[in-house]
């Protein structure tokens, strides 16, 4: 008779596409489930400003400027 | 050990309380309910691999308790050790969803890794690396923060929201490794070990037995039960008969060194409990205080004053060892006991941490005091349970379930059962166990009522052949120390007892079993969002990177190149990694450029000092480690070369390590030396900061292709056939 397999073994089969057998030496890692996220290269990096003050800082050189409070209709931050 | 005394006497001390037989897989347990390899924590973190349960990153099918309580309205708290983050998020920038505050904890004071130096301590608070509050000289040791910081957290919630409940997660860095203990509590055990570890064993069998810990008539088991052709050398017990004068000096020293260590944490515990009952949170409390896994053989049969030479594969030497006899414990060494007391503290049981086949592995302390929600005081319990329960116990207290979805993702069931049937219990009534399996490094066991099984194969040895492991039984209920094996006797129980750990093998990602030695675990390639890269720049002004993450030198060339605008009175650490216990240190003193690499703190320290002074002005300052060869342990030889400019100002023979310079803190710092100091030429207390002087950027280079023990790693590797 055939156990029923636990959701863990289930997962695991869906998943992890290398090989076991008893012994490390006879068996294949797969790190892709277990790995970090993933970032996106050559992603822009984003800093937001956010003043206490109403109005816009012009010419900030590096940053998008998103004004807490403002009451004014604001551009999309970027 | 006054604050276990004074819980246990509240409350219950459990005899056949097991854990996974290592610190953070058991950990990963008592967080979440679930085995340990269903955690992925097959093993430590700095173990991990491409394995469904070696990954050593909780899935988040394995929600926390502390989510669940956290969402109950619970203030959670974790204090001190942590050692289930994977060890390229060990890192300020790296990704820290399995950080503590991502687990369902409001609040996080202690360490990642697996250990620390419990004088100058790798520290995060809540999400951020920070620097020690104060130094040793004005008392500082890390027992004593966590306890501080405890009591602070637990002081803000009951001054703000005084009617909410709260859990913590309290996790000391003593006493697993390095043993650092003020002297004053070292100096209250003065004399206690000098009766040796076979003495030892019989005084505290006969003390447990009176106690009512173990059956009158239970056995004492053989130092060094492995077979020849199974046992790991840096395992084995000497006979303390064997002993010369100095190596019995020295080993009661280092058992002194460990049971104050062990005191001063319990001791400062004590200030907790104490606070607790002062603040009249006590009664209401449930606490449960125990250990992670059976007491540590890393020490290697000789012990060590720096611990960090069992994970570099490099033997201790006697001599040097006992020049550093009446500074064990303190900063100037990173103590570890030897493997003779580690088998003594687990008496009865054979072997100790990391063999999970045996008791002297798994079966730990528990004792559990609620003075509200127990009649029982002063009381032991004899049922069999698990790290694995823990969080059921907690849950089933606190009224709640694990659900079967968690934000989104369908749970794995919970592997653990409460133990809460058992406070009022008979303390001989029957366990709600069914069954256990256990397995760490490649070694296996399993229980069932009352019966264990335990495969002979011992862990980092890279012996293989695990189909040819013979298997011992033992009737755990009547020979509780494992002393008499049934095998031959009942050859049908065994026959069963192996199929059931190979079906818990397949349930709970078990597979494939790994007995790697040490280094070749340290070196398996792993994932990182970092690229590995020849080349990398450090600036000034930055938290130190981890080693995990920071540039690898060992086992290669490398060089290290700093663009430096040197003034008047210019000095201090340009670059730093590692400790005064292992590390390398660029850095100028006396108006001369110095490279320091401190080989596992083994005397003198390496050094290259410039023939010629600094003047102000703007310069290249740097050095080169050219490798030549490996040593007999697998460490490198080659030459260095100290550079000012493109001028070689001195140059000589050098070697490095094969393996880390910590396993955890310490890291690579540009413009100081965070923490412990690697060079005697400053000290921890200035960090050797940079002044007089501009560093714009460090740069690294190291070798392509990382030298590493082929000849180990093959032998391991044919031991396939």
């Amino acid at each position: 008779m055939t156990e029923k397999k636990t959701y863990a073994e289930e997962y695991t089969e869906k998943v992890f596409k290398g090989k076991i057998e008893l012994d490390v030496r006879d068996s294949t890692p797969d790190w892709g489930p277990y790995s970090p996220r993933w970032h996106p290269r050559m992603h822009p990096t984003y800093s937001i400003s956010c003043m206490m003050i109403p109005g816009w800082l012009p010419g900030h050189p590096t940053v998008a400027g998103s004004i807490c409070r403002q009451r004014r209709s604001s551009p999309t931050t970027v | 050990m006054p604050a276990a005394q004074k819980l246990a006497d509240n409350g219950l001390i459990y005899t056949q309380w097991h854990t996974c037989a290592l610190c953070a897989p058991t950990r990963s347990t008592c967080l979440t309910g679930r085995n340990h390899h269903v955690n992925g924590f097959a093993e430590i973190a700095e173990g991990a691999n491409g394995f469904p349960g070696y990954h050593a990153r909780i899935p988040a099918q394995c929600a926390t308790i502390a989510h669940i309580l956290q969402d109950a309205g619970w203030s959670t708290f974790w204090i001190g050790k942590n050692h289930n983050v994977p060890e390229q998020d060990n890192a300020p920038g790296g990704y820290k969803d399995t950080w503590p505050l991502q687990k369902g904890f409001d609040r996080f004071y202690g360490f990642l890794g697996g250990e620390t130096n419990q004088w100058y301590p790798d520290l995060v608070e809540d999400n951020h690396f920070i620097d020690q509050p104060y130094m040793p000289e004005e008392g500082y040791h890390l027992s004593k923060d966590l306890a501080d910081q405890a009591i602070r957290m637990i002081r803000d919630n009951k001054a703000s929201n005084p009617s909410k409940p709260w859990y913590m997660w309290y996790c000391p860095g003593a006493n697993h490794a390095p043993h650092h203990c003020p002297q004053d509590y070292i100096d209250k055990d003065k004399g206690k070990f000098d009766g040796g570890y076979d003495a030892y064993r019989e005084w505290v069998l006969k003390r447990m037995i009176e106690k009512g810990v173990f059956p009158e008539d239970t056995q004492m088991t053989p130092f060094n039960p492995m077979p020849e052709d199974q046992a790991n050398p840096l395992d084995v017990v000497l006979p303390w008969d064997s002993l010369s004068d100095d190596q019995k000096k020295l080993f009661s020293r280092m058992a002194e060194v460990w049971a104050g260590a062990s005191e001063y944490a319990d001791a400062q515990i004590e200030r907790i409990i104490d606070y607790l009952e002062e603040s009249g949170q006590l009664e209401n409390t449930l606490v449960l205080y125990a250990a992670d896994n059976g007491t540590s053989g890393e020490g290697s049969p000789n012990g060590s004053v720096n611990e960090n030479k069992f994970f570099n594969g490099f033997p201790d030497d006697l001599a040097e060892n006992m020049t550093m006899l009446d500074k064990l414990g303190g900063p100037d060494c990173y103590n570890h006991m030897p493997t003779g007391w580690a088998a003594a503290f687990s008496t009865p049981f054979k072997m100790f941490k990391r063999y999970s086949q045996y008791s002297g592995g798994t079966c730990d302390p528990m004792i559990i005091s609620w003075p509200k929600g127990m009649k029982a005081r002063g009381e032991v319990r004899h049922q069999y349970h698990h790290s694995v329960d823990v969080a059921a116990t907690i849950l089933d207290v606190c009224g709640l379930e694990m659900p079967d979805t968690y934000r989104g993702v369908k749970q794995y069931p919970m592997n653990g059962v409460s133990m809460a049937y058992s406070f009022d219990a008979d303390p001989d009534g029957p366990t709600q166990r069914k069954h256990q399996y256990y397995e760490m490094m490649g070694t296996r066991g399993i229980w069932e009522d009352g019966w264990h099984a335990a495969a002979t194969h011992a862990p980092l040895t890279g012996v293989g052949h695990f189909d040819q492991d013979r298997w011992e039984l033992y009737h755990v209920a009547e020979d509780r120390s494992e002393s008499t094996d049934l095998a031959d006797k009942y050859p049908e129980k065994l026959e069963h007892l192996k199929q059931l750990w190979m079906d818990e093998a397949k349930k709970n990602l078990v597979l494939p079993l790994n007995d790697w030695p040490a280094v070749q675990v340290a070196n398996i390639e792993r994932p990182s969002t970092e690229p590995p890269r020849e080349r990398y720049t450090y600036y000034p002004d930055t938290t130190p990177v981890p080693e995990g993450v920071a540039a690898n030198v060992r086992g290669r060339s490398y060089k290290i190149l700093a663009d430096v605008e040197v003034g008047d009175n210019c000095s201090g650490v340009i670059f730093a990694h590692g400790s005064r216990f292992g590390g390398h240190s660029l850095f100028v003193h006396d108006k001369k450029l110095y490279y320091v690499y401190n080989f596992l703190g083994i005397p003198p320290q390496q050094e290259l000092v410039s023939s010629e002074e600094l003047k102000p002005g703007k310069y290249t300052l740097g050095m080169e480690f050219i490798r030549e060869k490996a040593g007999q342990y697998g460490e490198s030889h080659g030459k260095a070369k100290l550079y000012i400019n493109d001028k070689v100002v001195a140059e000589g023979p050098m070697r490095t390590q094969t393996g880390k310079f910590t396993l955890c803190g310490d890291g690579l710092c540009v413009g100081r030396d965070s923490a412990d100091a690697v060079a005697s030429e400053y000290t921890p207390e200035t960090q050797g900061k940079f002044t007089g002087g501009t560093i714009q950027y460090v740069e690294v280079s190291v070798e392509k292709e990382q030298y590493r023990d082929l000849e180990r790693e093959m032998a391991a590797a044919m031991a396939v056939d």
